[in-house]
């Protein structure tokens, strides 16, 4: 998911590649325009690489991912009649992104760049490429670039996400706030920021701002699938599970992601409702085989469904680790670190579990779960001082860390009372 | 009838086939929706169809396994279809100059294609029906789909006229995806979002093809009209009407209604009984021809007129009224045959029937191969019989009368064929180009049908020339016999035409 804000952040923007192209909700009929003077005009390089970039949008807007393969095809199409096109290059890059292709996406960026060093869109697919690929250092430097030549709601929104991985939580709150004022694009646009925002108020437990900015962002965007999901984890948050249940079970409904739909479950579980859970981890096991069949490569998101239920009757803990194992291999992100953690530590192997949680962590990132997953694995092989003070600052970082962890991390704290020192 | 009327205005192919299984053309988390509306004179038949892609067909695949046994039972698929199909009549909004109709489900029908990774996906047909009261003018027409539409996917309506005739609408007559079934694979289109349709209508005008729900319910939708027919009003349709191709559509239409009297019906039967009973002659053989023609063509204008201009009115149910008309008919030309064959019998002068044409054609042949005593005898017993057969056969008023009768009969019932090309041409603003056509295709029909009546005055004639070869007694027995059972065959022809026709009424 948190790959998914950034990218999608990312396009919020650089779906602007010609003045007066694309703005959110007018995307609908700027696409059936650009269809028809298409057809006037099929070889035009510009009007297909603007369809595209539209496409994208429509993507996002609708979650629908033909527009993915409509994009392809009309910003193919653009390159092959013009190879050097700096915002088909992009165009191409968002959507190497969205499909998660990070090193074709970086490639892109950088060519586009190349052509035009004065594109921040060009930036911004380098700065979520370079995120994704664990280029941590590299992002910074490109986000700075970014942001110095226009504090814009993509620059600063990609500023928010690099200062929360490096654990600076208030910093990614003001940038992201910064960015919502200087967006004042499409209400998707702002619909999208504010659940950011809401998520990042949420991960440090303040439960008040987080509905606050999820409120903002359905008012924005009736329905916006995001915010649903962030105030059904506010519910949760404050013990309310009927009310998360219910709303998580109006998105899963409309928009069955895996993350959702495992969330959903969760819910269930935690409300004790164990037959709906299975049904709900079937169908993230079903949706991970229809990616299999389609040829997708593993997603670090299904990587980590797995490495929660390894230990679900039935399940292969193996399996689990395999996965998480490719996953950190095509995208090594301290999050990609922290699910192969947790495999493994799943799997029984807590000792080569170890190295990869203390990875997972070593940005400072202000995340609870990698801080939860590390002091289970310390206190699997009996570093009780340095689990304690992990889990510790899980639930101080995250008091609601998530409701399938949260049980089973306030026990680990109170069975391992912090060290002080 | 209805269906295969309006095949001119749109052709629209139902594929009953199964899909592919391999991953669906939507993404797997699509739920499509097609809307199909045919506005009737007095309601609106809605043809709704949900196609589920796999994850949405994994999510309702729990409400539809009743019993958790995780299989799918027959029982268990009909009663999800069933209340599907309750619900999603009640998202469906139906209004007539802003006043709400209510949305019923006749019918649910569900089905789970295969789709990727051994998961099925799911088709779900409703057959809905919303009974608007008659169609007005000036009452707007508003149907909403809401069913479904919190989902990603392809959501498409079309609207036809079926016996009534669209005056607007802002949707397209035939489905882009064959209801869901073919995706265009136009990756340069954005897929449609199309969530209500707003029409306006007046009642009257041909019927649409196909049954309300898309599925084959009593009679195939194309019944009556053979695939060259439906090609052709589509040619018609499609083609811009230049000087050369009119030609060509003109000899197309002869060509299609030259085929078409091939076909059973026709008085082709009717025509043969009374040439072969009467001995026609070839001016006889083409004044049946001509006439089945005249009043076939005259039928299919003045129906094609009635029905684009009469509401309400549908050619199924003028046909049986007017095939009773062609059966009386020629119950009555029967009897009367019957009638004058048994008098001619009866008064001994039947027997000239055979023997004195032939002499009268052949003597030579005659004299000189058979014993001359007993065809003289024949000849010389009865000459006034001889006259008699013979003038009653050509130029006598009351035969006369009764070729075009026996014409009147088999053209009497229009083809449905013509039908459809003249109302596919009216429908496309082409009225006078559909007029032509029908003269066209009433005039191949006149072709085939006096060819054939040659076909038979020279088959009698060959009889004839048999019966002199053969031995007395049976050419006088079959020239007694023959007059009573082909008129017999006119009148029991006739009788099963109208009997048939009784049954549809």
């Amino acid at each position: 998911m948190l790959l998914a804000r950034f990218v999608l952040a990312g396009s919020t923007t650089t779906t602007t590649p010609a003045p007066g192209a694309v703005q959110g909700r007018d995307a609908v009929s700027t696409a059936a325009a650009l269809e028809s003077q298409l057809r006037e005009v099929p070889d035009s390089p510009e009007l297909l690489t603007r369809l595209g970039v539209t496409y994208l949008s429509r993507a996002r807007e609708t979650v629908d991912p033909t527009y993915f393969t409509r994009a392809g095809e009309a910003l193919s199409r653009s390159r092959a009649l013009d190879a050097d096109r700096p915002p088909t290059l992009v165009g191409l890059g968002l959507l190497a992104l969205a499909r998660h292709d990070f090193p074709a996406a970086l490639e892109f960026g950088t060519r586009a760049h190349e052509l035009d060093p004065a594109s921040p869109e060009a930036l911004g697919v380098i700065v979520d490429a370079h995120v994704e690929l664990g280029h941590y250092e590299q992002a910074a430097v490109a986000a700075q670039e970014m942001v110095d030549r226009r504090p814009s709601l993509a620059s600063l929104s990609r500023v928010s996400y690099l200062r929360e991985l490096n654990g600076d939580v208030p910093g990614a709150i003001t940038a992201m706030t910064q960015a919502a004022l200087a967006g004042a694009g499409s209400a998707s646009d702002a619909a999208y920021i504010e659940a950011l925002l809401g998520d990042l108020h949420l991960g440090r437990g303040d439960l008040e701002r987080a509905e606050a900015a999820y409120l903002r962002s359905t008012s924005e965007v009736d329905g916006f699938a995001s915010a649903e999901v962030g105030l059904a984890r506010v519910a949760a948050a404050r013990d309310d599970l009927g009310a998360a249940i219910e709303r998580l079970e109006a998105v899963v409904r409309r928009l069955p992601q895996p993350a959702w739909v495992a969330l959903l479950g969760d819910a269930y579980a935690a409300a004790g409702r164990t037959g709906d859970a299975t049904d709900q981890y079937e169908l993230v096991r079903q949706i991970e085989a229809l990616n299999r069949a389609s040829g997708v490569a593993v997603d670090l998101e299904l990587a980590r469904f797995e490495a929660d239920h390894a230990r679900d009757p039935g399940a292969q803990p193996e399996v689990a680790v395999q996965m998480a194992g490719d996953a950190l291999a095509a995208r090594p992100t301290i999050f990609a670190s922290d699910t192969l953690a947790w495999a493994l530590f799943q799997a029984g192997r807590a000792g080569e579990a170890l190295p990869h949680a203390q990875a997972a962590v070593r940005l400072g990132t202000a995340d609870g779960l990698l801080w939860y997953h590390l002091a289970a694995i310390e206190a699997d092989l009996g570093l009780d001082d340095q689990a304690g003070e992990h889990v510790t600052r899980a639930l101080v970082l995250s008091p609601y860390l998530s409701v399938r962890d949260l049980p089973a991390a306030r026990a680990l704290a109170d069975r391992l009372p912090p060290t002080i020192r | 009838m209805r269906r295969l009327l309006a095949a001119a205005i749109v052709a629209v192919a139902l594929m009953l086939s199964a899909a592919p299984a391999q991953a669906h053309p939507l993404g797997n988390f699509t739920v499509n929706v097609y809307t199909g509306i045919r506005v009737q004179p007095d309601r609106l038949a809605v043809d709704l169809v949900v196609d589920m892609a796999e994850i949405p067909a994994f999510q309702a695949r729990r409400g539809i396994d009743a019993d958790a046994d995780e299989q799918v039972s027959d029982a268990e698929g009909r009663a999800y279809a069933t209340s599907a199909c309750l619900d999603s009549a009640r998202r469906v909004d139906v209004s007539v100059g802003g006043r709400t109709v209510p949305v019923r489900s006749d019918r649910a029908e569900i089905a789970f294609p295969p789709g990727t990774a051994g998961l099925a996906t799911l088709r779900l047909t409703c057959a809905l029906t919303a009974d608007t009261g008659l169609l007005s003018e000036d009452r707007e027409l508003i149907v909403r789909n809401r069913n479904y539409d919190d989902r990603v996917g392809w959501r498409e309506i079309v609207a036809v006229g079926d016996r009534a005739t669209l005056l607007s609408s802002d949707v397209d007559r035939t489905s882009i995806s064959d209801r869901l079934v073919d995706y265009p694979d136009d990756l340069l289109q954005s897929p449609p979002d199309q969530r209500s349709a707003t029409l306006r209508a007046r009642p009257g005008g041909p019927a649409a093809p196909g049954d309300a729900a898309g599925v084959a319910s009593g009679p195939s939708p194309t019944r009556g009209v053979d695939r060259l027919t439906r090609s052709f009003t589509e040619l018609v349709g499609r083609q811009r009407l230049t000087p050369a191709f009119g030609l060509l559509a003109l000899g197309l239409s002869v060509a299609l209604g030259a085929v078409h009297a091939l076909a059973p019906g026709h008085g082709k039967t009717v025509m043969a009984a009374y040439l072969v009973g009467r001995r026609g002659s070839a001016r006889q053989a083409a004044l049946i021809g001509v006439t089945v023609t005249a009043t076939h063509t005259a039928g299919v204008l003045v129906l094609g007129v009635v029905l684009s201009a009469v509401t309400t009115l549908a050619p199924e149910d003028l046909y049986p009224w007017l095939a009773l008309a062609s059966g009386l008919l020629l119950v009555a030309i029967g009897a009367g045959l019957l009638r004058s064959a048994v008098r001619l019998r009866s008064s001994g002068e039947v027997r000239s029937l055979v023997t004195a044409g032939v002499g009268h054609s052949h003597p030579d042949r005659h004299t000189h191969d058979h014993p001359p005593a007993h065809a003289h005898a024949h000849a010389h017993d009865h000459p006034p019989a001889h006259a008699h057969a013979h003038a009653s056969a050509s130029s006598d008023p009351v035969s006369r009368r009764n070729l075009v009768a026996l014409g009147l009969a088999g053209g009497l019932v229009p083809s449905p064929s013509a039908l459809v090309v003249l109302l596919g041409a009216i429908a496309l603003g082409r009225a006078w180009f559909g007029v032509v056509l029908v003269v066209g295709y009433g005039a191949g029909m006149a072709a085939t049908l006096t060819g054939a009546g040659l076909l038979l005055v020279r088959f009698r004639a060959a009889l004839d020339r048999g019966a002199s070869s053969a031995r007395p007694e049976i050419v006088a027995v079959v020239a007694r016999v023959l007059p009573v059972v082909t008129a017999g065959l006119v009148l029991a022809g006739g009788a099963v035409l109208a009997v048939r026709a009784l049954t549809q009424l």
